[in-house]
């Protein structure tokens, strides 16, 4: 059974080990089990059983993940290119810890088909998500919305129906409509 | 003063995509905006109490489980691009919506015991005594010989109309969320012993005053009018210390009380104070003596031809174009009833508002 908290742990001694002796391209492959991992149980999440509200948190989290995980390879890359080893590197490390916070929740979806505790995962996977997207880890939303093959046209609809639904939660409503 | 925002303006503000080609906003996305941009300016005014954020994300992630559901299609594909699209714009609102609480406005300790006692001991019976006595529409009774429903309309109107009194208009009781923010609301005012005023921002009807409507919404002839009760708010405000309005409102009179006023000739307010409500222009030599009064449509083409004016006082917009002119002519004044925003950092002509000058 893949464990992500353990691909976390090893991940995290493989940026020690490259803050000692600095960074090794062939050795950064061990992300890619990671990377395609989560690609593949973004799919499982959704092919669940789970509520539509435990697929969303746990959806969210496995996306941050695979998309932290792609960004650092690439960073990691190129901090080797361009000497920058140290900053990338400590950056990379300090984000593992939220990264493996998440991955606990994960591993425990796929071990035991279940979330213990939805709010604290959408906690934790926001904490993660700010934390790589200050630390430039994360894809731009453009990057995003054409990997995911999203047209303007889905967006907009997707928006106007949220827009409808949060008149009805809250009850206002645009009286010069 | 100090201004707290209510959920629904932090929602409505929050709410917003603009890429390339595509705009989508929430529908009271302009005025919250202005609101923000005034606070990010003036920080120190803003209040966005834990309980307001916290109910303003719970709001999105509400509306966004129904809109997946609503959108959820069995086919796995679009099922995969459904979530990656509500993930994207979730984030990118709670991105938005944490800059405003972080920028626009300051952060007061709440002590939820206490709150809560205002809550239910003060809030409650008081509002819950008040519901007892108002309406939720006005439904004139016409008899049912008088047929056609453009008559039926017609008559409706005169009779609402001839009413000496509307009745107090309310939607019934709030929720427990908007208690919770009225009793905060409610300390906040306390905390400063009644020193400063306090508003409540929002486009909710159970903080600000509410639009007098004929009809149920079952019936086909709803509409509102354009009066405005305000009988409980006033009532709210008489009692617990804090008033709520639409943001525009608020952000109106922060304006007014916050704008510095700058001294210029006598003259010149003399003649804003008589322009006002015109559409007409009138140019000043340095002497500040009237060389001319126009009507503003007039004033673009008389400014290109005309020489040695010093000051421009009009009923209308300052904009770039007027700029542009008075910069290469060397007018020192352009006085106006508003300047538009687009206008460009300006160094040599001075921009004025009619109520931002004193003489």
């Amino acid at each position: 059974m893949y464990s992500y908290v353990k691909a976390c742990a090893d991940i995290r001694r493989m940026l020690r080990d490259f803050l000692e002796r600095g960074i090794e391209v062939t050795e950064l492959d061990l992300m890619d089990r990671v990377i395609k991992s989560s690609e593949i149980d973004q799919v499982k999440i959704l092919n669940s059983y789970l509520s539509l509200v435990e697929q969303r948190a746990l959806f969210g989290a496995t996306r941050n993940v695979h998309n932290i995980i792609k960004v650092m390879k690439e960073k990691l890359k190129i901090a080797r290119e361009t000497h920058e080893n140290p900053t990338t590197l400590e950056l990379s490390l300090e984000i593992m810890q939220p990264l493996s916070n998440v991955a606990t929740y994960i591993d425990e979806f796929m071990i035991h088909r279940k979330v213990e505790d939805v709010d604290k995962l959408n906690e934790l996977s926001r904490i993660l998500y700010k934390k790589a997207n200050y630390f430039g880890f994360y894809q731009d939303i453009e990057t995003q919305l054409k990997d995911a093959r999203i047209t303007e046209e889905e967006i907009k609809t997707f928006v106007e129906k949220l827009n409808e639904n949060i008149e009805l939660e809250m009850e206002t409503q645009d009286e010069t409509s | 003063m100090k201004i707290i925002v209510e959920t629904s303006v932090l929602i409505g503000a929050c709410v917003f995509w603009k890429r390339k080609d595509l705009l989508v906003k929430h529908c009271f996305y302009d005025e919250c905006n202005e609101l923000f941009e005034f606070l990010r300016d003036n920080p120190e005014l803003g209040i966005i109490t834990k309980t307001v954020e916290n109910e303003a994300k719970n709001v999105l992630n509400k509306a966004v489980i129904d809109t997946i559901r609503q959108t959820y299609f069995p086919d796995i594909g679009k099922k995969l691009k459904i979530m990656t699209l509500q993930h994207i714009i979730t984030n990118h609102c709670f991105d938005r919506l944490e800059n405003f609480v972080e920028e626009c406005s300051t952060r007061l300790p709440i002590n939820t015991k206490e709150r809560d006692k205002i809550k239910t001991e003060e809030i409650e019976p008081f509002l819950r005594e008040m519901v007892k006595n108002t309406v939720r529409y006005i439904q004139p009774r016409i008899p049912s010989f008088i047929k056609g429903t453009e008559v039926r309309g017609e008559l409706t109107d005169i009779m609402v109309e001839s009413l000496p009194a509307k009745g107090v208009i309310y939607k019934g009781m709030p929720a427990d969320r908007d208690l919770a923010i009225m009793s905060e609301a409610t300390m906040i005012y306390r905390k400063y012993e009644g020193k400063e005023r306090v508003y409540v921002a929002s486009k909710d009807n159970h903080f600000i005053p509410n639009r007098v409507q004929i009809g149920s919404y079952l019936s086909g002839h709803m509409k509102y009018l354009n009066e405005l009760d305000s009988t409980v708010r006033d009532k709210l405000a008489e009692k617990f210390g804090f008033i709520g309005d639409d943001p525009l409102k608020i952000l109106e009179f922060a304006v007014k009380k916050f704008e510095v006023k700058k001294e210029v000739p006598k003259q010149i307010v003399k003649t804003a104070k008589e322009l006002e409500g015109t559409s007409e222009a009138v140019l000043l030599n340095k002497n500040m003596e009237q060389i001319e009064r126009l009507p503003v449509s007039e004033l673009m083409e008389k400014l290109q031809e005309i020489k040695d004016i010093d000051t421009v006082i009009f009923d209308g917009v300052i904009t770039q174009r007027l700029v542009d002119i008075a910069t290469e002519k060397n007018i020192r004044y352009l006085v106006a009833a508003r300047v538009s925003k687009e206008i460009k950092q300006q160094l040599q002509v001075n921009l004025l508002t009619f109520t931002g000058i004193e003489g």
